[in-house]
């Protein structure tokens, strides 16, 4: 079949290689006016400039968000005095197995490359007994992860290169509830831009084990459909509620890179109302400029395929 | 190379190719809309896209394959547009003309043909690019490919005989 077509198109080209010739040459005589070039040029500065924009306004956001984080946290320890006894003098309470403490740091600041990276690592509470095996593994996945980065960052120092260029990795404690321990991991690599890399790292207390998203729904059912479809339901919601938002979906020029599914261990962590959040890397289903994004799921919307019994979420 | 550098790497890429083969996209575009200021205006917005949505190109490499596939779908949406206000009867004064001038009648059989014949033949033996880079342009697979160019060569012999 493709040899039958081949040899066709080659006998057509032979045949009609006069006519294609002059068609070519006639094809390339069609006048260019020069005014296009600059034209162009102008195109792409403007495409940069309204590019830039687009990542000003997610980073002015971001902060926004940041200060509303900072500022929820004093508000929480004024009016919750266990938690500050708690924090001050180690009181132990119910649901505290574990908890993040920095591991190792890693500094450097070499003419254009800075790095300030912090590795936590989950440690057993005193008193806890031992460190649960959940949490082992749920170290050296962090470590693997964050390793990635520092070793591409020291290549790239070693082999010079301009510009600047600069890395930071740090974490915190996302969730640390009766039932659950979560440590969010981010990496920031930092050029003319900024991508941002996230992980979390659930501990489920009650097992010990590390929780991955598949715990959460019932044997054999379809949670990657079922949770894909509901975020692009989300992200077409918020593209037509905000211009400003832009995810790689319904793109009829490139469908290629349109968001199909979620991965089965897609990113995800537990959010303080108890509800599944799923998380996506800088670029992973958006521009740049989105930054990373994430995605609260409805519970009732997931309601029947839930592990029975579970209790996580509500 | 860390993502950053990637996607400053593909901008980079995406930019200097606008730039350079400029001619190549204009001719390009030329062959869809008939008139000097409709190509401009394809060409235009093309390098527009192609620099604000190249986050979503990965590999540098296939910035050429890239820009042309986005030429020809800006040059696509372009006619249907135009098309569509032509209907309406809110034609431009120069909107949708074609230019008097023609290099050769022969082009006209080009004219004729279906988009993507078109877009086929223009780049397969215009262009000179490979039957592979060819199905990437139009987002098809190859044997659609060679059955579109074996058509669109016949449909040219007998009109040209």
């Amino acid at each position: 079949m493709n040899r039958d077509y081949e040899e066709k198109d080659k006998d057509f080209a032979e045949e009609g290689r006069d006519v294609l010739q002059e068609m070519k040459e006639a094809y390339e005589h069609t006048p260019v006016p020069e005014e296009g070039r600059r034209l162009v040029e102008q195109a792409i500065q403007r495409a940069k400039k309204d590019k830039r924009r687009g990542q000003a306004v997610v980073r002015l956001r971001r902060t926004a968000v940041g200060i509303a984080a900072a500022f929820a946290c004093i508000v929480a320890l004024s009016n919750s005095s266990a938690q500050v006894a708690h924090a001050m003098g180690q009181i132990p309470i119910l649901g505290a197995v574990v908890r993040a403490v920095t591991f190792r740091t890693y500094e450097a600041d070499k003419e254009n490359f800075q790095a300030q990276v912090e590795i936590p690592q989950l440690e057993a509470e005193e008193g806890a007994g031992e460190l649960p095996q959940g949490a082992e593994e749920i170290n050296s996945s962090i470590e693997e992860f964050t390793d990635r980065f520092i070793k591409e960052f020291e290549s790239d120092m070693e082999t010079g290169g301009e510009g600047h260029e600069g890395l930071d990795i740090s974490y915190e404690t996302v969730t640390d509830s009766d039932r659950l321990y979560t440590v969010k991991v981010w990496a920031v690599q930092t050029q003319a831009s900024g991508a941002e890399t996230v992980r979390y790292y659930t501990l489920d207390k009650a097992t010990g084990q590390q929780l991955a998203l598949a715990d959460l729904f019932a044997e054999g059912s379809d949670y990657v459909t079922v949770l894909s479809e509901e975020i692009k339901l989300q992200m077409r919601r918020q593209m037509q509620e905000d211009p400003g938002k832009q995810y790689f979906l319904d793109d009829e020029e490139f469908p290629e890179w349109n968001f199909e599914r979620i991965k089965e261990d897609q990113n995800f962590y537990i959010t303080d109302g108890q509800k599944l959040a799923i998380v996506f890397d800088e670029y992973e289903v958006a521009p740049g400029y989105m930054g990373v994004v994430s995605f609260e799921i409805p519970t009732e919307e997931i309601a029947d395929i839930l592990q029975p019994d579970m209790g996580i979420l509500q | 190379m860390s993502a950053v550098k990637k996607q400053q790497a593909v901008e980079d890429a995406v930019h200097s190719t606008l730039v350079d083969h400029y001619e190549r996209y204009y001719r390009l575009a030329y062959r869809f809309a008939g008139n000097e200021q409709d190509a401009l205006d394809i060409v235009q917005e093309g390098a527009y896209r192609a620099i604000f949505k190249c986050g979503q190109l990965k590999n540098p490499e296939y910035a050429g394959t890239w820009i042309y596939r986005i030429i020809i779908n800006t040059a696509k949406e372009f006619l249907k547009k135009r098309s569509r206000e032509t209907l309406l009867g809110e034609q431009m004064p120069d909107a949708g003309k074609e230019d008097a001038y023609e290099a050769f009648d022969v082009n006209r059989a080009l004219d004729a043909m279906d988009e993507n014949d078109r877009a086929v033949i223009i780049l397969r033996y215009f262009e000179e690019l490979t039957l592979e880079e060819t199905a990437e342009v139009l987002g098809e697979n190859i044997n659609t490919v060679k059955s579109r160019l074996y058509r669109a060569l016949r449909k040219l012999r007998t009109k040209l005989e």
